[in-house]
């Protein structure tokens, strides 16, 4: 979900999804059994568009939008040609509608006063495959499909690009910094991922391109052979005073290509994996979320450790095509 | 002036332009007994640059924020290098050579966005290397024998507990001097030292910083067997 600023309820919570415990942040759901399934696509992709006008996006501009998206996800180099999707028409069927169809369209809600677009997902709920996904845009806001982007409207392919990387089974990415406006929202400082969690704003293009940790986020979840053989993980723990951080973000630096991965600890003690890398040598640094980000990440009530500084690990950590660093341990301090 | 006197004239210059230094007492070999020399020593790298890398998100104008950057380089790098010569003109020699160095390369984090504390992290790097080249006599080969001399080859360089490996190329342009000890009696070469001073190139390998040819000073000290 895309949000202008941070309310109190995730939505991906609200949709009864929740981050699954590996190394990038991705979704998944709860099946029958207990389990916890990752969404992932095993299917071709088949959506449909919403043939509802809205100002500034006529459904045929919509459908060339999202036409672009997926092409965009399907350049990531090793998984991305693996993404099978396929138009299925216009529709008039309502995006978020349990009716088994991948439907994707505005829809005017508003009581989401900052939520600009959202996904939401249907399962088989005791196999946990993944059957539909829609994505609606919120009509309540002024939009534009202009290739340049238009002042004062927001872009509908940079938050059709977030969206259907949810769509594709990604969670939120951390790697930005807001600032707290007087009004009470948080805006966007500077950011480097297309799945961080807020907007740029109106009139800004800047999401229409995939960064490193989004690309290294679909490959998580879509490797494969080629991937598992080129790319390598970093592993370790985030301790203070001995003890695991839970929720620390771990950031992983290639000294040469300057990509950055971001990942979390999201265990008891402290144990993170940044994987889908690029082989190299890397500078890898842990943070506390700031308080505006916990519930973009965890169900309300999780007990995340923010009482630390950030730091570095103070080796250079390298990284094997198709292996793993060591397990390293990045000790922080108490604020 | 006539035929027969151009001809002493260019016997004479000719005789100028080889005369050998007063440290080279040893006769000129003759051009048919071709010299091979080994020699084995000791290398070492001063630093080299890597360059520097941000770490930046991207603000909304599309300008860069920095959250932080690391300055990246060689430190000192020590290692063995052994060199085999042949001599195929009076004063230039094929060489082959190959080394290999072990030094940390260093990342200097720089200006962290949110005060985390600053460190330089570090990382055991180990190159191997194999070139080939020329060596030229600056003066008639003799028991000091000074020359210049470049190789360009392959290098491979392994980082981190050699996890990661990756191939790049390398080339060395300098001077320096050799000097023999003889048997007095025969006259042959028994032993000799071999000093070098270089620039060391180095492109592609680790991608430990941005990718550029990067410069390092290098010295060599060995010592030479001939036969």
């Amino acid at each position: 979900m895309r949000r202008l600023a941070a309310v109190a309820v995730v939505a991906l919570v609200l949709l009864g999804l929740m981050p699954v415990a590996a190394a990038y942040l991705k979704l998944g759901t709860r099946i029958d059994d207990g389990g916890i399934v990752g969404v992932k696509w095993t299917r071709t992709i088949r959506f449909f568009v919403t043939s509802r006008d809205v100002d500034g996006v006529s459904p045929a501009q919509l459908r060339e939008v999202i036409d672009r998206v997926f092409q965009t996800w399907r350049e990531v180099p090793h998984v991305g040609q693996g993404l099978n999707v396929e138009f299925g028409g216009f529709t008039n069927a309502e995006p978020g509608a349990d009716d088994g169809e991948s439907v994707i369209g505005f829809r005017s809600r508003p009581e989401l006063e900052r939520t600009l677009g959202a996904a939401s997902f249907e399962f088989n709920n005791q196999t946990g495959e993944l059957l539909a996904s829609d994505i609606f845009f919120n009509s309540t806001f002024n939009w534009s499909a202009a290739p340049a982007g238009q002042p004062g409207r927001f872009d509908v392919e940079s938050v059709a690009l977030h969206e259907s990387g949810h769509l594709l089974g990604l969670g939120h990415s951390l790697l930005g910094e807001t600032e707290l406006q007087a009004n009470g929202r948080r805006a966007v400082l500077a950011k480097r991922a297309v799945m961080f969690p807020i907007s740029y704003g109106s009139g800004i293009i800047l999401d229409r391109v995939l960064h490193d940790d989004d690309r290294a986020g679909l490959v998580d979840i879509y490797n494969n052979t080629s991937s598992n053989r080129a790319l390598g993980s970093i592993s370790g723990r985030v301790t203070l005073n001995g003890s695991g951080v839970f929720g620390a973000h771990v950031t992983a630096f290639h000294t040469g290509t300057a990509a950055m991965v971001g990942s979390y600890a999201l265990s008891d003690d402290g144990t993170f994996v940044i994987s889908s890398l690029e082989p190299g040598t890397y500078v890898v640094r842990a943070e506390p979320l700031d308080d505006a980000d916990i519930d973009m990440i965890f169900s309300s009530g999780t007990d995340v450790n923010i009482d630390f500084r950030p730091a570095f690990h103070a080796q250079l950590v390298s990284v094997p095509a198709g292996g793993a660093s060591g397990t390293i341990e990045i000790r922080v301090q108490g604020k | 002036m006539t035929r027969a006197r151009l001809g002493r004239w260019g016997m004479c210059l000719a005789a100028i332009a080889s005369a050998a230094p007063a440290l080279a007492q040893t006769p000129a070999q003759p051009l048919g007994q071709r010299e091979r020399e080994a020699a084995i020593g000791v290398v070492i790298a001063g630093p080299a640059s890597l360059g520097s890398t941000s770490a930046s998100f991207i603000r909304p104008n599309g300008t860069p924020l920095e959250l932080f950057r690391v300055k990246n380089r060689f430190a000192f790098r020590y290692g063995v290098e052994a060199v085999l010569s042949y001599q195929i003109a009076r004063r230039f020699w094929l060489e082959g050579a190959g080394s290999w160095t072990l030094g940390d390369v260093e990342s200097r984090v720089e200006s962290d966005f949110e005060d985390a504390t600053l460190l330089t992290a570090s990382s055991t790097v180990s190159r191997f290397t194999v070139e080939g080249g020329g060596l030229v006599a600056l003066n008639e080969p003799g028991a000091v024998t000074w020359f210049l001399r470049g190789t360009a080859g392959w290098m491979r360089e392994l980082g981190g507990d050699n996890v990661i490996a990756e191939n790049g190329l390398v080339g060395n342009a300098g001077f320096g001097v050799k000097y023999w000890w003889r048997d007095p009696a025969t006259g042959r070469r028994t032993v000799g030292l071999r000093l070098e001073a270089r620039a060391n190139a180095r492109t592609r390998g680790l991608a430990l910083g941005e990718d550029k040819l990067r410069v390092a000073g290098v010295g060599f000290a060995g010592l030479m067997f001939g036969w």
